[in-house]
């Protein structure tokens, strides 16, 4: 796809992510595509949150799962299964990494997550 | 980024949960992954690796929010106040999600034998559609739907990348991160 013509075009000493978003952003105020109410309500939910640590709660509710073990094993399956695609993907592209390390990596973040207070399952994307 | 802020925004419209807390698990994954790269350079004395992305399961977040949270929320939410019902629905998913990890870390064994023994056309032709909807149509969309806005910043990301080649590098980290 290298053709000269494309060869042409410099943008001097700004890098070319910088160009295209001060462009875009100039574009999207100019023809009042963003809002400023927007930016407000955006601003509202910039704010520390203090992490959360509910176990013995996890734990208390650990009874309820059992309904829906058909929807967190299947779950679990295409997470690994992500991840086995990921590292074949890494592998053809040259860097062949140690599918059972990327994996157990998985599950601890998910286990961490959980612990967290977080509800979603991590994996390689 | 984008599908943590879409799931937010998903979850905030069904307001069944605020917030959650990711942050965590994500600095966990990505220096474990950062971790695994600089061992593998190591071993294999070269500079040119590249880091597996690390991030939330959209199609089990999918899942989650609506066939755990969702018949959780609404099953609660005619005996008991709106509050309670919340907080249920999150503790059963973070239930659910606590099981998820300890399966995951039981398929951690069986894991290099389904590598090797799949074929691998069937491992990445699924990877490569999600590649192109998400990561290629799904960005694109936008761009094609606000034509005054978006045309010019996408020419001069199309230039940029098959132009010059100076700055490739931030040119493709730019398209990842639009």
């Amino acid at each position: 796809m290298q053709t000269d013509n494309f060869d042409l075009v410099t943008y001097g000493p700004f890098p070319v992510a910088f160009v295209a978003l001060a462009t875009g952003t100039a574009l999207g105020w100019i023809t009042s595509l963003n809002q400023a109410s927007a930016v407000r309500e955006a601003i509202s939910l910039v704010k520390g949150y203090p992490p959360v640590f509910p176990i013995k709660e996890i734990f208390h509710h650990f009874n309820t799962i059992s309904g829906h073990l058909s929807t967190t094993i299947p779950t679990a399956i295409s997470i690994a299964i992500g991840t086995i695609q990921c590292v074949e993907s890494a592998k053809r592209a040259g860097d062949f990494y140690p599918t059972r390390e990327a994996m157990f990596a998985d599950g601890m973040g998910t286990l961490i997550a959980s612990l967290f207070g977080s509800i979603f399952g991590m994996t390689s994307m | 980024m984008n599908e943590i802020l879409l799931i937010e925004e998903k979850s905030n419209q069904k307001n069944i949960i605020c917030h959650f807390r990711i942050g965590l698990s994500m600095l966990w994954g990505n220096f474990y992954y950062v971790y695994m790269a600089r061992k593998l350079a190591f071993k294999e004395k070269r500079s040119d690796i590249c880091v597996m992305p690390y991030g939330i399961n959209t199609p089990g977040a999918f899942a989650f929010i609506y066939v755990i949270i969702l018949p959780t929320y609404y099953g609660c939410i005619s005996s008991h106040e709106k509050g309670y019902c919340q907080e249920l629905a999150w503790y059963v998913a973070l239930a659910s999600n606590f099981i998820t990890g300890i399966i995951l870390l039981l398929l951690c064994i069986f894991g290099e034998f389904i590598r090797q023994n799949t074929p691998s056309v069937a491992l990445l032709s699924s990877i490569s559609g999600l590649g192109f909807v998400f990561l290629a149509l799904n960005e694109y969309l936008p761009v094609a739907a606000t034509p005054i806005v978006s045309f010019v910043p996408f020419a001069v990301v199309m230039l940029g990348f098959f132009g010059g080649g100076k700055n490739e590098i931030s040119c493709c980290k730019l398209i990842i991160l639009i």
